[in-house]
C-alpha cells in the first residue's frame, strides 16, 4: 500500500468514524430484534465499513448523494444481507416485500419497531406488563399508517435527518416531506391519545 | 429561519428547530413556541408531545446500550496545539495530564475525556457550554480554564498548570503512618513540598521549569522524599507513628481554616456568578507550595448526579462527598458547602467522614447517618471548628450555612478568635437528630418506647416553654412558635421510627377467588401503646392550641395527620378518620391560597391517600373511592406544573395503586386492571429517574405485588406470573443494595411465599424457592426476635415448604409443621386481638393435619384440625363480613369430619358436617 493509499485510508476512517454513531443508532432500531439479540451492531458496522472502503472509488467518481446517505445505504444493504442469511433462509420476506416498493432498499417496516419501542418508552424493558396489550393496540392502529409516514417518523426521529435529507433519500420534494412527517406525526398523536394516560404521564 | 420556507409545513419547520435545540441540550418549551407562533398554537400543542414522545424513546433506546465508560489513551503525545509531558492524574472520568502549549510555550494541565464520557451530543454540548462559563471565572483560587478542544473523538479541558499537591494527597500525607514530619506548625507547607517531588520525578523534557517557577519554590528544609533509601523509609515512618499523640499547635487548626475561607470565597465568587462546582472534594482542590488553595473541575459535574453516579467509573470516590440532596438530583450552593465542610471534616480528622467502601454502604451513610463529631476522634481540635464543620455539613440544607460567604466569615472569626456565629446545637435538635438516626432495629421496641418516653419529656418541656412565652409577650410571639415548630419537628422524627412497616402488623394472605379479601388494622404493640397515646395528645394539644395561627396551619395539618396515623395503629379507626379528614381539609385550604405549590399538594394527597386506605379497611370503598379520586383530581388540575415534582408524581402513582385496590373491592376489575398499570408506570418512570431511591423502587413493587392479585383472578396465569416476577426482580436487587434493611429482605421472602402460593416459580424450582423464602426469614428471625411481621414470614414460609416436603418425606414435613405451627401459635397468644394472626395459624394447623392424616396418625391429626377450626372461628367471630374465612372455616370442618368418620365418630363427624354446611349457606346472624 503506497503512501497514498494510506492516505486515503485514514481521511476515510476519520469520516466514517464521524459518522458511526448515527450509523449504529440507525442499525439499533432498523435491526429486526431477533437478529439483534445475537449479532454484535459493531460487526455489522465493521463489515459496513470494509464494504464502503472499497465501494468508494466508485461513490466519488459520481456522487449522487450526500456522503452519510451513502454510507447509510452500504451500511443497511450489509444489514439486509445479514437479516436474509439468518432469518430468511429459506422463507419469503413478506413485509420487506411489502415496505420496500418506495424506498432504497432497506429493511422491514417501521410499524413493528415503532410499535415495541413506544410501549418501551412507556414502560421500561424489563417490565412486561402492559406490553402485550398495548402492542397490539399500537400495531394495529400503526397498520392503517402508511408506510411511508412510518418510514418519515423514523427517519426524523430514530435516524435524526433533516428535512432535506428525508426528501433526498425518499426521493421526494421537501415541500412533501415535510407534510408527510406532519400527517405522520398526526396520525401519531391520535394513536397515542388512545393509550389510557399516555400524555399524563409523560 | 422560518422565512426560508419552500412550501414547506411551517409547523414542521418550528419543529425541525424545536428538535434541534433539544438535541443541542437546550430545554425549548412547547408553550413558548405556542406563544410566539399564535396562529399554528393548537397544532404546535397537539404534534409537540408527540415529538418529544419519539425523542423520548429515540434515548431510551440508545442509553439502554450504552457500556460503561473505559478510556483507551495509549501513549497520547499531542492534542493540538499542546505537547504532552506526562500523565499526573486520573479522575473517573477522564486523564490530566501536564503538557506544553507550544504557541504561547506555557505549561498547561489538559484534562482528556473519552467520547463516550458524553453518551450523546446533548451531554458533549452542555459540558461544552459549562466549560464556557466555568473560563468567565477569574478568581485567585479558581485554576483558570483557558478552553476545550476535540481530536479523535477525545474532549479535552485545557486548565492552568497548578505546581502543588491534591488535598487528597496532603491528608494521606499527614496520618500517622505517612512519612511526613509534623514537628512544627509548618507541616502543612512540608507535606505539600514532599509530596510534590514525587509528582515532579518526570525528567525535564522541555524548558517549561522556567527560572520564574523554580524562583517560586521556597527552600525545601525537608529533602526530597526520593534521596531515600527504603530502609532509611520505613526507619522514618516508624520514628513517627512512635512519636505519641501529636501534639498540633492553635496555627494548624488555623492553616485548615485558611484553607476553607480560600475556597468558600471561590465558591462564593462562582455562585454569584451563576456556577455550581458540584463537585468539591479533596482531590479537587489543589494546594501550592504557597498554600494557596486552588480549586479545579469547575462545572466538569455537570451531568446530572444521578447519571454521573451510573456513568462515572469513580462512583465511590463522587458518592463520599456527594450531598444527600444531590442523590435526588437537587443541587444548589448549600450543596458545595456541604462538600466543603466534608473536605474541612477530612482536614481535621485525617479520614473521611462516610467511610463506606461500597456504593451501597455508602449511599446508605450519606442519606441515613450523621458523621462521628470530629472531637470524637481528635480531642484537639478546637471546639468551634468542630461546631464550624457540623454545620456546614447538617444533613439538611437548611440546617447549613446559607452561603459560602456565612461559612467562610465564620472560619474567619475562629481565626481571629472572635465567637463564631454558628451555634451549638440545643437539647431539642439533638433529640432530633438523634431520633432521625437510623433506628438500631435489634430489640427495638422496649429500648424504643423507654427512649421516647424520655424525649416526650423534652419535647413537652420545650412545648410548653413555648406556650408561656406566647402568654407572655406579643414580641415573644414569633420565637414561641418556632418552638412549636421545632418540637413539632423533633416529635415527627420521634415517631417515624414508629411509622417503619416493621412496626405494623400484615394483611391476610391473598385469596384465590374474585371477592373481597379480609383486610386488618395496624395494632400497636403493647410496648408502643403508651407512647403512642401520649406522642397522640400531644398532636392534639398542638393541633388544637394553633389551630387559628396562620403562620402554624401546615404545622398544624402535620400534627393532625400524625394523630391519626397513630390512632389508626392504636385501631381507633374513628377518630383516625376524623384527625386525617381535618387534616385534609386544612391543607387544601392553604393549596388554595398557595395554589399549585408542588410540595403542599403532595403532602395533601399523600393525606387523602390514607384517609382513603382507612376507608377502604373499614370496607367503606364507596367513600375511599371518592376521596381517591379527589386526590386525582386535585393533581390533574394542574398536572404540567406538578408533572416535574417527583413527590407529587409518587403520590399520583399510590392514588393510583390504592384505586386498584378500592375498584377491585368494588368488583371492577377493569377499572383496578387500569389503575394498578397507570401506578406501575408512574413509578417505572420515578424509578428510572432516580435509580438510587429506595423509596420509588419499594413502591414499584409493592404496585406490581397488588397488581398481581387481580391478574392472577382474571386468570391471566402467564401475565400474572411476569408481573410476580417484576416484583421479586426489584427486590431482589433492592436486597442487595442495602443488605442492611431487613424489611427489603422480609418484603421478598412474602414475594417468595405469595409466589409459592400460587404455583408460580419465580426462576428456578419451588423448592428452591420456598428454601430461599425460609433462609431469609430464618435469618430475620435471627437477627430480630420480636418483630412480628417476620415471625409471619418464616411461619408461612415453613408452612409452605412442609407442603412441598410432604410429597417425598412425610416424617421431615411433620417437623417442619411443628416449627411453623409453634410459631404462630406463640404470635397469636402474644397477640390474641389480630384476627389475621388466627387465620394463619389456622392454616398452617390444616396444612399440618393433613399431613398427619397422610402419616396414618389420625387422632393427632383430630387434634390439629379441631384446634385449626377453634382460631379459624375465632377468625370469623371477628370478621362477619369475610366471605373468604367463612369459607375456609366450612372447608375445615368438612376435613375435621371425614377424619372423624374415619376413626369410627359417625355421630360427631355428622355434626361438624352440619355445622359445615351452615358456614357455607348463610352469613351468621349477629349483632
Amino acid at each position: 500500500m503506497g503512501p497514498l493509499e494510506s492516505s486515503k485510508d485514514s481521511e476515510f476512517a476519520q469520516r466514517f468514524t464521524e459518522h458511526r454513531p448515527r450509523l449504529k443508532q440507525m442499525l439499533q432500531f432498523r435491526m429486526d430484534p431477533r437478529l439483534r439479540a445475537r449479532t454484535d451492531l459493531s460487526d455489522v458496522l465493521q463489515e459496513a465499513y470494509i464494504e464502503a472502503f472499497h465501494r468508494l472509488d466508485h461513490f466519488a467518481a459520481k456522487p449522487d448523494m450526500s456522503f452519510y446517505l451513502w454510507l447509510r445505504q452500504v451500511t443497511i444493504q450489509r444489514m439486509i444481507d445479514l437479516h436474509r442469511r439468518h432469518l430468511m433462509a429459506g422463507k419469503r420476506d413478506v413485509r420487506q416485500e411489502v415496505s420496500l416498493a418506495f424506498s432504497d432498499g432497506q429493511g422491514a417496516s417501521a410499524s413493528a419497531n415503532i410499535a415495541r419501542h413506544i410501549v418501551d418508552a412507556v414502560i421500561s424493558p424489563s417490565q412486561l406488563v402492559v406490553r402485550r396489550e398495548m402492542l397490539q393496540q399500537l400495531e394495529s392502529t400503526l397498520e392503517d399508517l402508511d408506510a411511508l409516514d412510518r418510514e418519515v417518523l423514523a427517519l426524523r426521529h430514530f435516524e435524526e435527518l433533516g428535512n432535506g435529507e428525508v426528501a433526498e433519500l425518499l426521493g421526494i420534494s421537501e415541500a412533501a416531506a415535510s407534510n408527510r412527517y406532519v400527517r405522520a406525526l398526526s396520525r401519531l398523536r391520535k394513536l397515542l391519545e388512545q393509550i389510557p394516560d399516555f400524555f399524563d404521564g409523560q | 429561519m422560518v422565512n426560508e420556507s419552500r412550501d414547506r409545513d411551517p409547523v414542521e419547520m418550528l419543529g425541525e428547530e424545536f428538535l434541534a435545540r433539544r438535541r443541542r441540550g437546550e430545554n425549548p418549551q412547547i408553550h413558548q413556541y405556542m406563544a410566539n407562533h399564535r396562529q399554528y398554537a393548537e397544532q404546535i400543542s397537539a404534534l409537540f408531545p408527540a415529538m418529544i414522545a419519539m425523542e423520548d424513546l429515540k434515548h431510551l433506546k440508545t442509553n439502554s446500550s450504552e457500556r460503561p465508560i473505559r478510556l483507551h489513551v495509549d501513549r497520547l503525545e499531542r492534542l493540538g496545539d499542546y505537547k504532552i509531558v506526562r500523565e499526573i492524574g486520573h479522575g473517573g472520568m477522564g486523564i490530566v495530564y501536564e503538557a506544553e502549549q507550544r504557541s504561547l510555550h506555557r505549561r498547561v494541565a489538559v484534562k482528556v475525556f473519552p467520547k463516550q464520557a458524553f453518551g450523546d451530543s446533548n451531554q458533549l454540548k452542555r459540558f461544552q457550554r459549562e466549560a464556557e462559563t466555568a473560563g468567565k471565572l477569574h478568581h485567585t483560587n479558581i485554576v483558570p480554564v483557558f478552553g476545550v478542544g476535540q481530536q479523535d473523538g477525545m474532549h479535552y479541558f485545557v486548565m492552568q498548570y497548578i505546581d502543588g499537591v491534591a488535598l487528597d494527597e496532603v491528608i494521606t500525607g499527614l496520618r500517622p503512618e505517612s512519612k511526613a514530619e509534623f514537628g512544627s506548625d509548618q507541616w502543612i507547607r512540608q507535606v505539600v513540598q514532599q509530596q510534590r517531588p514525587s509528582r515532579m520525578m518526570q525528567p525535564e523534557s522541555s524548558s517549561l521549569h522556567s527560572d520564574r517557577e523554580k524562583s517560586e519554590l521556597p527552600d525545601t528544609s525537608v529533602g526530597p522524599v526520593i534521596d531515600l533509601g527504603p530502609q532509611d523509609l520505613v526507619e522514618h515512618a516508624q520514628q513517627l507513628i512512635s512519636k505519641q499523640g501529636r501534639r498540633f499547635g492553635r496555627d494548624h487548626w488555623r492553616q485548615i481554616a485558611a484553607i476553607g475561607i480560600q475556597v468558600a470565597e471561590a465558591l462564593q465568587y462562582a455562585h454569584n456568578a451563576g456556577v455550581l462546582h458540584r463537585d468539591i472534594k479533596p482531590s479537587n482542590l489543589i494546594l501550592d507550595a504557597e498554600l494557596r488553595v486552588w480549586v479545579t473541575d469547575f462545572g466538569l459535574a455537570v451531568t446530572h448526579e444521578q447519571e454521573r453516579l451510573s456513568r462515572s467509573g469513580d462512583v465511590v470516590g463522587t458518592l463520599r462527598y456527594m450531598s444527600p440532596e444531590q442523590l435526588h438530583g437537587n443541587c444548589d450552593p448549600r450543596s458545595d458547602v456541604y462538600g466543603l465542610g466534608l473536605t474541612l471534616y477530612e482536614l481535621l480528622t485525617l479520614r473521611p467522614a462516610f467511610d463506606g467502601e461500597s456504593r451501597g454502604s455508602l449511599l446508605q451513610q450519606v442519606s441515613k447517618c450523621s458523621p462521628e463529631p470530629p472531637r470524637s476522634i481528635c480531642r484537639e481540635i478546637p471546639n468551634d471548628l468542630e461546631t464550624i464543620v457540623l454545620k456546614a455539613i447538617a444533613r439538611s440544607p437548611s440546617g447549613r450555612y446559607r452561603t459560602a460567604q456565612a461559612l467562610a466569615e465564620d472560619l474567619q472569626r475562629f481565626c481571629e478568635d472572635r465567637p463564631i456565629r454558628a451555634r451549638r446545637t440545643g437539647p431539642v435538635e439533638r433529640l432530633a437528630r438523634w431520633s432521625r438516626r437510623n433506628p438500631a432495629l435489634a430489640g427495638m421496641s422496649l429500648a424504643l418506647a423507654l427512649g421516647a418516653v424520655v424525649s416526650l419529656t423534652a419535647i413537652s418541656w420545650n412545648w410548653r416553654k413555648s406556650i408561656q412565652e406566647k402568654s407572655n409577650a406579643l414580641a415573644e410571639g414569633a420565637r414561641a412558635e418556632n418552638n412549636l415548630t421545632l418540637a413539632l419537628g423533633s416529635m415527627d422524627r420521634l415517631l417515624e421510627r414508629f411509622e417503619s412497616e416493621w412496626m405494623s402488623h400484615p394483611t391476610a394472605p391473598g385469596t384465590e377467588s374474585r371477592e373481597t379479601e379480609p383486610q386488618f388494622r395496624f395494632v400497636a404493640s403493647d410496648h408502643t401503646a403508651a407512647v403512642l397515646e401520649e406522642a397522640v395528645e400531644f398532636y392534639d394539644r398542638f393541633a388544637q392550641q394553633n389551630a387559628q395561627s396562620p403562620r402554624l396551619v401546615r404545622e398544624t395539618a402535620k400534627a393532625y395527620r400524625r394523630a391519626g396515623d397513630i390512632l389508626e395503629r392504636l385501631g381507633r379507626n374513628n377518630e383516625a378518620q376524623q384527625a386525617y379528614q381535618r387534616s385534609s381539609q386544612l391543607l387544601m385550604e392553604q393549596l388554595d391560597r398557595e395554589s399549585s405549590d408542588a410540595e403542599l399538594a403532595a403532602e395533601t394527597v399523600s393525606v387523602l391517600n390514607r384517609l382513603a386506605m382507612l376507608l377502604n379497611r373499614e370496607f367503606d370503598s364507596t367513600e375511599a373511592k371518592r376521596v381517591l379520586e379527589q386526590a386525582r383530581l386535585l393533581l390533574n388540575s394542574d398536572l404540567p406544573r406538578y408533572k416535574s415534582s417527583a413527590a407529587c408524581m409518587f403520590e399520583l402513582a399510590q392514588t393510583n395503586s390504592n384505586l386498584g385496590l378500592v375498584m377491585w373491592r368494588l368488583q371492577q376489575g377493569e377499572e383496578s386492571t387500569h389503575h394498578h398499570r397507570y401506578a406501575i408506570v408512574l413509578l417505572q418512570g420515578l424509578v428510572d429517574e432516580n435509580p438510587m431511591e429506595p423509596k420509588y423502587r419499594l413502591a414499584l413493587a409493592r404496585a406490581y405485588s397488588n397488581y398481581y392479585s387481580v391478574a392472577e383472578a382474571c386468570n391471566e396465569h402467564l401475565y400474572a406470573s411476569e408481573i410476580q416476577q417484576s416484583a421479586a426482580k426489584i427486590l431482589e436487587q433492592l436486597v442487595v443494595d442495602f443488605p442492611e434493611v431487613p424489611d427489603y429482605r422480609c418484603e421478598l421472602s412474602e414475594t417468595l411465599i405469595r409466589a409459592a402460593q400460587n404455583n408460580q416459580a419465580i426462576g428456578t424450582d419451588r423448592h428452591e424457592q420456598i428454601a430461599r423464602a425460609v433462609r431469609f426469614a430464618q435469618q430475620l428471625n435471627d437477627d430480630f426476635p420480636t418483630i412480628p411481621r417476620y415471625q409471619v414470614a418464616l411461619g408461612q414460609a415453613l408452612s409452605l415448604q412442609a407442603g412441598l416436603v410432604r410429597v417425598r418425606d412425610l416424617e421431615a414435613a411433620d417437623a417442619i409443621h411443628r416449627r411453623s405451627t409453634e410459631l404462630l401459635k406463640r404470635l397469636s397468644q402474644r397477640f390474641p386481638e389480630v384476627a389475621a394472626y388466627r387465620l394463619l395459624l389456622a392454616d398452617a394447623l390444616r396444612e399440618h393435619g393433613l399431613t398427619l392424616q397422610e402419616l396414618n396418625r389420625l387422632n393427632e391429626s383430630i387434634v390439629v384440625l379441631e384446634e385449626a377450626a377453634q382460631h379459624q372461628s375465632a377468625f370469623v367471630d371477628s370478621q362477619p363480613d369475610s366471605a373468604y374465612g367463612r369459607k375456609e372455616m366450612a372447608s375445615l370442618l368438612r376435613l375435621l369430619a371425614d377424619a372423624l368418620k374415619q376413626v369410627g365418630q359417625v355421630d360427631r363427624a355428622m355434626l361438624v358436617s352440619d355445622h359445615a354446611r351452615s358456614y357455607w349457606k348463610q352469613r351468621p346472624v349477629g349483632e
